[in-house]
């Protein structure tokens, strides 16, 4: 018997991140599959349609146009659907006031941008270790609250 | 991406002439039991795809091994980490060399990793349990303080246990909220 | 001659003192002349006594002597009655000359010798016992019992005389104070008179005064009643000066608000003349709305509940120009408390009103203009804010292509290269710590503070964890001693200690491990330094000292301004930040930061916060 790869979705309107973040992704070692789009319309799109291959984790970056992180964040959240999917921030540092709003709005975890390749690789791994245990231990979801 | 899964191990199973056949849950099942040599080849042959074999038995026994060690921390009687190791081998009838390998192996992370993640999400639910303090909590899970359970508590979550028990009631307080 | 009651007391005291001394001079010299005279017939008794005994003791002798010679018994009992009446005589003399030791040692040595005297005598009569013929030896005896007897004689004689040097002394005291007496006595009368004088004098003084006082009464009575003529005078002067009142209206109402009488500044103020006015009621000088709201019968209906009305407000002049008067009406009762009139006194305070109103205006656009500021302070906090965040998404991105490009590619770079790589690395990351600072910087301006009661020992100590690496790498040694639990906002001391800690770290000099020592007491607000009387009394002291590099200490107050760095960046890194940012965060908590050191011994840095009362 196999474990299908984790399906991975990004949503990041910049182009170098979304390139970093792939690289980066294929250098983990837990078996993955990305998918990418460019901002929050593009991703509440992908999520809606019709017999949609559901992602395991969404990566969302606050700053993006026509519909920002918090948005999609609101919208994801309110829908039964989505149960399954874990949130995770992809943004610069924010305060801490901040980072806890986006928990309380439902994000899973945090992820300050690095700026150094091998701890964005790290966190990635570690990231989705900790959702893969979430998903695969019996661990209460509600209570996945990660700030990396 | 299932379905392309399937294709390619349909492909390569025929490919070794070994009979099997394949449910809708995309599980393969061999009709004939297969020797050692057999799967190694199989293993080579999908790891080319990135897929990889790994049989009943192993994921079993990970999950003995999860199961024992939840065990062990819901336990009320309270066991040092130090304790750990011997006590999985003990109960497992495995070195624990062996045991650690084999659980990285399959899950990605170590034993330890695995039981630190457990104790804090075991933290977790005694703290949203309102009726323990922090220092009961700490106490119940065998740490030596409550600055040693927060340090960890941190160091895994990245946020304070306050932080924490803060996030998830004001969480619950939210409209619309299911997660 | 004026004496206060208090020094006539002091004056008779003292002379009642003086006569009671002398009094006790006089009584003790009366003693001593009654103890001369005593003495004196004392002396003569002495000698009498002496006489006596010598007799006596002759007595004895013959007495012996007739009986030795006839054995009569008559002799023996004479022998016998004259060694009592020495015996006697001796007892006598023992009482009188008691005290005076010259001749108690005289008498001892008689006695003495009497005693031999009458042992000799025994003697002899033991000798002649029986016998007619007087032996050898009662002949010797007899011989030496004169001897004897002679020195009895010599012994009395001494006695006698210095009796009679004693009694010449003792007549001499006795002269001596019978001349003093007199004049004691004369001392003493002397000074009765002359406080009796004084007294007299005194007395009489003082009924001298009383009777003048008397007269200064009636001459002022007169005075009175003089001035009170005077003050019906000053009175007419008083109403002629309150219509000639230029600054106030005065006017005079009856009892239904009628105008009774007018002055000048009423004029002035109000515009009309006495004439065209009184008789008018008093509502002429309200404007139309004030009437319709029935202001001035208010008014008047409080001044005759409260006794007084105070008003003040916009008032109509003759020419319909409005005016701001500040209105005082006052009852006026007759001596049955009925309401006869009111006196009302208006003040113009129209210029006056204005300027509060300029003043008024002024202060409101003050507050908008301090609004309009806030607003930009937040407009550039936000800025700030954005601008940093802004900054730091290219500089994340070449950091991380830089770390990319030579952890994958490092084979294919030259030497040269990689050495610029390096370059570019640590430019990035100084801007990215330059960054870092600065959102901290603004981050720590922001408003929203909620105080906590922290411990501050378990801030340290996870604050110390975060630097655990960094004392392990310098083989640092850090000291803490039990902190207080503050009200504080935790995540901003947290900062505090870990700059505070970081600088100590980073400044450690070469080739010697790094002691940070964390200490706290409780100083008065004298103790700190730039404290002002606002201050609170107490303050915490919080002391981080390290054994580091130090500075001198003319850089003590510039090491905590925005970008102000001591050292050269390639010797230790670092924003310029650091300090700035612990500034901040203690004034947040109305504190003070000092800091003070030794360049090459060590730096401390003083955290002041008040004491929670």
């Amino acid at each position: 018997m196999n474990q299908p790869p984790l399906h991975v979705l990004l949503a990041d309107d910049d182009d170098d991140d979304r390139m970093i973040f792939k690289d980066a992704l294929e250098e983990v070692r837990v078996k993955t599959r990305l998918t990418l789009v460019k901002d929050g319309i593009q991703l509440m799109d992908y999520l809606l349609q019709d017999d949609c291959d559901y992602p395991g984790i969404v990566f969302l970056d606050l700053n993006m146009p026509r519909k920002g992180g918090i948005e999609c964040l609101r919208e994801i959240r309110s829908d039964k659907r989505f149960n399954n999917i874990s949130l995770a921030i992809y943004s610069t540092s924010a305060s801490d006031g901040d980072i806890e709003d986006t928990f309380i709005k439902g994000a899973n975890v945090y992820i300050r941008k690095p700026n150094d390749f091998a701890s964005l690789v790290k966190i990635l791994e570690d990231v989705i270790t900790i959702n893969w245990q979430y998903h695969n231990s019996d661990l209460n979801r509600e209570n996945f609250v990660l700030s990396i | 991406m299932v379905t392309v899964c399937k294709i390619v191990i349909q492909e390569q199973l025929d490919k070794l002439g070994i009979p099997y056949e394949l449910n809708t849950l995309g599980e393969v099942e061999f009709q004939d039991p297969i020797s050692i040599a057999r799967r190694e080849e199989i293993n080579v042959m999908l790891g080319k795809y990135g897929i990889e074999l790994l049989d009943d038995q192993k994921i079993i026994f990970v999950q003995r091994i999860k199961d024992t060690i939840i065990e062990l921390i819901n336990l009320d009687e309270k066991v040092s980490s130090a304790k750990f190791s011997d006590y999985l081998a003990q109960r497992l009838n495995y070195s624990y060399g062996h045991i650690s390998k084999l659980f990285s192996d399959v899950t990605y992370t170590s034993i330890e990793n695995f039981i630190i993640l457990q104790k804090i999400e075991r933290a977790k639910l005694l703290i949203l349990n309102q009726s323990l303090t922090l220092t009961e909590v700490a106490w119940k899970l065998n740490y030596s303080s409550v600055q040693h359970l927060s340090n960890q508590f941190k160091k895994t979550t990245g946020i304070t246990p306050t932080a924490f028990q803060r996030i998830i009631k004001m969480r619950r307080l939210q409209p619309g909220q299911n997660s | 001659m004026k004496i206060s009651s208090g020094l006539l007391t002091g004056i008779f005291v003292i002379a009642l003192f003086i006569l009671l001394f002398f009094t006790g001079i006089a009584y003790r010299q009366m003693q001593s002349l009654k103890a001369s005279e005593r003495l004196i017939s004392h002396s003569y008794d002495v000698n009498l006594e002496l006489v006596k005994l010598f007799s006596s003791l002759k007595d004895t002798e013959s007495g012996q002597r007739g009986f030795m010679l006839t054995k009569d018994s008559m002799y023996f009992r004479q022998y016998i009655s004259s060694w009592m009446a020495a015996q006697n005589s001796m007892d006598r003399l023992k009482v009188l000359v008691k005290g005076v030791k010259s001749q108690e040692t005289t008498l001892d040595t008689l006695f003495n010798l009497i005693t031999l005297r009458k042992s000799t005598l025994e003697i002899s009569m033991q000798l002649a016992d029986g016998k007619v013929i007087v032996p050898e030896s009662v002949v010797q005896n007899m011989n030496e019992g004169s001897q004897e007897m002679e020195m009895i004689r010599t012994q009395i004689n001494s006695m006698t005389a210095n009796e009679k040097e004693l009694l010449a002394i003792w007549k001499n005291t006795y002269k001596k104070d019978i001349n003093v007496a007199p004049i004691t006595y004369l001392i003493v009368i002397l000074f009765a008179i002359l406080i009796f004088i004084f007294s007299f004098y005194k007395i009489s003084q003082d009924r001298t005064e009383l009777q003048k006082a008397n007269n200064d009464y009636l001459v002022m009575n007169e005075q009175l009643m003089f001035k009170n003529t005077e003050l019906k005078k000053s009175e007419d002067r008083y109403h002629l000066m309150v219509s000639e009142v230029q600054d106030y209206a005065i006017i005079l109402l009856n009892n239904e608000g009628i105008i009774q009488n007018w002055n000048k500044g009423a004029e002035k103020i109000m515009g009309y003349s006495e004439e065209e006015i009184i008789g008018k009621p008093i509502s002429v000088f309200y404007s139309k709305e004030d009437i319709a709201r029935k202001l001035p019968e208010q008014l008047l209906k409080e001044a005759t509940i409260n006794g007084k009305a105070t008003h003040a407000g916009w008032r109509i002049r003759k020419d319909g120009s409005r005016f701001w008067g500040n209105v005082a009406i006052t009852t006026l009762r007759d001596e049955d408390n009925n309401v006869i009139g009111f006196t009302k006194v208006t003040r113009d305070l129209t210029s006056q009103k204005e300027a509060e109103e300029r003043l008024l205006e002024y202060n409101r656009s003050i507050e908008k203009k301090n609004i309009e500021l806030l607003a930009s302070n937040e407009e550039i906090a936000s800025f700030n804010h954005i601008a940093s965040h802004d900054l730091q998404e290219p500089l994340r991105k070449i950091q991380t292509f830089i770390s990319r490009i030579t952890r994958e590619n490092s084979e294919h770079i030259s030497e040269k290269g990689k050495e610029y790589f390096a370059r570019i690395s640590t430019s990035a990351g100084r801007m990215q710590q330059l960054i870092d600072d600065l959102i901290t910087y603004t981050h720590t301006n922001r408003a929203d503070k909620v105080f906590i009661r922290t411990d501050l020992n378990s801030l340290i100590s996870s604050v110390l964890d975060e630097f655990k690496p960094t004392i392990e790498e310098k083989k640092a040694v850090i000291r803490t001693e039990h902190l207080p639990t503050l009200s504080v906002i935790p995540f901003q001391f947290e900062q505090l200690f870990t700059n505070l800690i970081d600088n100590s770290l980073k400044y450690s000099r070469q080739n010697v491990s790094p002691v940070i020592t964390i200490t706290s007491s409780i100083v008065d607000a004298h103790k700190v330094p730039g404290a002002t009387l606002t201050n609170p009394k107490k303050f915490h002291r919080i002391t981080i000292s390290d054994n580091g590099i130090g500075f001198e200490n003319q850089y003590a107050d510039t090491i905590f301004t925005l970008f102000q760095r001591l050292h050269g960046k390639s010797e230790y890194s670092g924003t310029g930040i650091g300090l700035a940012i612990c500034k901040k965060i203690v004034e947040n908590h109305n504190g003070i930061i000092s800091a003070e050191s030794i360049p090459n011994e060590g730096s401390q840095f003083h955290i002041f916060i008040p004491v929670e009362v």
